[in-house]
């Protein structure tokens, strides 16, 4: 038999960490990779040059709105009568994967992460860096503790 | 915060609400369908650090004298042309009417180097075959085993000591220069 008592808790648990990581992407977008990315085309203003601030941030504008709208119809789902509206949670997450397709784009972050990743720990290393100065100390000792919490959850 | 983090987390998520679901419940089912497809995308991470690694390998079986130590993990293949050498003679235009001696060369180029290979006979067939970077997919799943090509590798040189020369005039190509360090 369904234990859904069991089943509840776990869609807690993908709503409320879909929120948070939703909240994370904007500020990836909006705080990082939108100023970054428009400081580039200009040589007075680039604190990375337009290559690597292209790169680093991979295709996170095509991730965003794919999961706006699978935390829009979750956060449906679990209000009062949302069953009537978007469906249970296999609805809700098979329509997301399957007929929206939308996390193929995943696929895509995949191919240019590791680049990417060399391009973050080059130009944190150089001394006296821009970028380094321009990277909040606050919201990395954010991420690596959210990355803490994920690994022992 | 890292995006490659969350696919995994949706199938472990999936996996647990699918194991205290009822067999027969209709939702259990889309679950199961929606984390096959989940774990494929999560699948495409390993599938880049395969491929790397089969380029390698196949480098490695197809072109001799491939140093071993050109094989790394962090070192990224971009693409491979096909060139010929030709004497320093034919750049000047008094030499233009002769035929010189061209020898068959290839490129590969990597993040940080670039790598010299000698191609064998005529150059009929390119260093994308010879190589069997053509057929990557095949080596991936092992249906494809490579094997000696007759290319032979002639210099490694950094990329910050290649220069690349336009010399001018409508439909020449650029000429490749470089110190070999090898």
């Amino acid at each position: 038999m369904t234990d859904s008592s069991a089943i509840q808790d776990i869609i807690n648990e993908l709503v409320s960490t879909e929120r948070s990581y939703v909240k994370r992407l904007r500020i990836l977008k909006s705080d990082y990779a939108d100023p970054l990315r428009t400081f580039a085309r200009n040589k007075e203003t680039y604190i990375l040059p337009a290559y690597e601030a292209k790169t680093l941030f991979g295709n996170v504008d095509s991730l965003l709105p794919v999961n706006e709208a699978f935390l829009a119809d979750l956060e449906k789902m679990v209000a009062a009568d949302g069953f009537q509206t978007v469906g249970h949670v296999g609805d809700v997450v098979l329509r997301h994967f399957k007929d929206l397709r939308g996390f193929e784009q995943y696929k895509q972050y995949y191919v240019k992460r590791e680049e990417a990743q060399l391009i973050f720990e080059r130009e944190m290393s150089k001394r006296s860096s821009q970028f380094a100065s321009f990277v909040d100390v606050s919201v990395l000792w954010t991420i690596a503790l959210d990355q803490v919490f994920m690994t022992v959850s | 915060m890292d995006p490659v983090q969350r696919i995994p987390r949706y199938t472990l998520m999936f996996r647990t609400m699918i194991k205290r679901m009822a067999p027969g419940d209709p939702q259990r089912a889309k679950l199961v369908e929606a984390n096959d497809i989940a774990s494929k995308i999560a699948q495409a991470e390993t599938d880049e650090e395969t491929k790397r690694a089969s380029v390698m390998y196949c480098l490695g079986a197809t072109v001799d004298g491939f140093p071993p130590g050109l094989i790394s993990n962090s070192r990224r293949f971009i693409d491979c042309i096909d060139a010929q050498e030709v004497p320093d003679t034919i750049l000047s235009p008094s030499a233009s009417g002769t035929a010189p001696d061209t020898l068959h060369c290839s490129f590969f180029l990597f993040d940080d180097k670039l790598m010299i290979v000698k191609r064998p006979g005529n150059g009929e067939k390119g260093a994308r075959a010879l190589s069997g970077l053509d057929q990557l997919e095949k080596v991936m799943k092992g249906g494809l085993r490579p094997k000696k090509s007759g290319m032979s590798c002639k210099g490694i040189v950094d990329i910050t000591e290649v220069a690349v020369t336009d010399v001018g005039g409508a439909g020449t190509t650029p000429v490749v220069s470089c110190v070999d360090s090898a």
